[in-house]
């Protein structure tokens, strides 16, 4: 009797500090290096980018991102086809399992509409993702926009 | 650089006829390229023909002969006008997008940004280009708007715009198409635009198209070969 509640103890502790463990070991979505390029004042509607790390074993659906400054954001994908750009608005967003899903100039983005304040550099935006039940906070720096002049870099 | 061959004595060997044979047909190569190429190939605009010849890999689809722009009546973001005579005297990179474009035109103006960064390095003597960005959203683009936002990306960069009857004149000329579509609200609809920036030479001519992905480096060093390669730049 007191062995098999001893061994029952022993055995909900060991779950327990394992389900703990793994949670914290594959530390499951990670969203980071959001920010905002800083836009002309008068612009209302702004773009996000940012990287979505999924390590869990199974594919997650990115539903709804919100935001506090914003009265709407929505996932866009950049198309160019025959030099004409269109804006493609994806309702949701699948991250699979494994991999990592890269906002950025030219692909995807969100579309950040609406301004609600002034947003100049160095602002930080809450963003607010809806994965399945889960929620994600974070924050987006509005930062500088410059593009990069790769050939002083590798040829000078 | 072509070295001399050796003179041997005795009989030639096949290989020093085989390398003499190279040699001289090299030679010819070499002089009907820097020689005869540009009298057989040399383009011929309005009378005016350029012995430098365009090289070959430029990042543009070039307009040889070019195509004279006309009936361009649009509104500067000063509210002045702005018409085919405004093309006069400086080269022109024309870009057409809309405000309400979070993505795509600002990437382009920044892009663009760098290029005027490194243009003057080329040649400091010729006259500044201009840049225009055209907005096919005159609904939305008005002057008022279009200052602030243009100017946000480089104080000389001008926006432009007009009714659609007169945009259509511009885009039509420059093989440039826009079109709109929903969104989730009235007010809320986007703009598909060409994502190309168009060159107009100091003439007032169509002269070139570079295409996505545009690359500053690709754009400052086509330019730079088109504007010595052209009569009169």
């Amino acid at each position: 009797m007191f062995l098999n509640k001893y061994f029952s103890l022993l055995l909900v502790l060991f779950v327990t500090l394992f389900t703990t463990a793994s949670i914290q070991a594959s530390e499951p979505v990670k969203i980071t290096d959001a920010w905002i390029p800083e836009a002309p004042p008068v612009v209302k509607v702004m773009a996000g980018y940012l990287k979505i790390n999924n390590a869990t074993k199974n594919d997650i659906v990115i539903t709804q991102v919100k935001s506090d400054d914003f009265e709407t954001v929505e996932i866009h994908q950049t198309v160019e086809k025959d030099g004409m750009a269109r804006m493609v608005k994806q309702d949701k967003l699948v991250v699979p399992a494994g991999s990592e899903v890269v906002f950025q100039r030219g692909g995807l983005h969100l579309m950040l509409i609406n301004k609600k304040r002034a947003l100049k550099k160095g602002d930080k935006v809450i963003l607010n993702f809806s994965v399945g039940k889960s929620r994600y906070r974070v924050a987006a720096e509005v930062k500088e926009a410059a593009i990069e002049d790769h050939s002083h870099h590798h040829h000078h | 650089m072509n070295p001399e061959p050796k003179k041997q004595s005795g009989a030639a060997r096949p290989a020093f006829i085989i390398l003499t044979i190279g040699i001289v047909a090299m030679l010819l190569g070499s002089l009907f390229w820097l020689y005869l190429r540009p009298r057989f190939f040399a383009p011929v605009q309005s009378g005016i023909s350029s012995e430098q010849a365009l090289p070959k890999e430029i990042a543009a689809v070039y307009i040889p002969k070019g195509r004279p722009l006309a009936g361009i009546r649009l509104t500067d973001h000063n509210n002045q006008p702005f018409t085919e005579e405004h093309f006069k005297g400086k080269w022109s990179f024309l870009f057409f997008g809309f405000t309400h474009c979070p993505d795509v035109c600002p990437t382009t103006l920044l892009v663009m940004k760098a290029v005027w960064a490194r243009i003057p390095e080329a040649d400091k003597q010729a006259p500044e280009p201009q840049l225009l960005f055209v907005s096919v959203d005159p609904d939305r683009d008005t002057p008022e708007i279009l200052k602030p936002y243009t100017t946000f990306y480089h104080p000389d960069f001008l926006g432009v715009t007009a009714e659609h009857k007169f945009l259509d004149i511009l885009t039509t000329q420059v093989g440039a198409l826009y079109g709109y579509e929903d969104g989730e609200t009235e007010k809320e609809y986007t703009v598909n635009h060409s994502a190309q920036v168009i060159l107009v030479d100091p003439q007032g001519h169509f002269r070139a198209v570079f295409s996505p992905p545009l690359q500053v480096d690709e754009i400052v060093k086509t330019f730079t070969a088109i504007r010595e390669y052209h009569p009169g730049n």
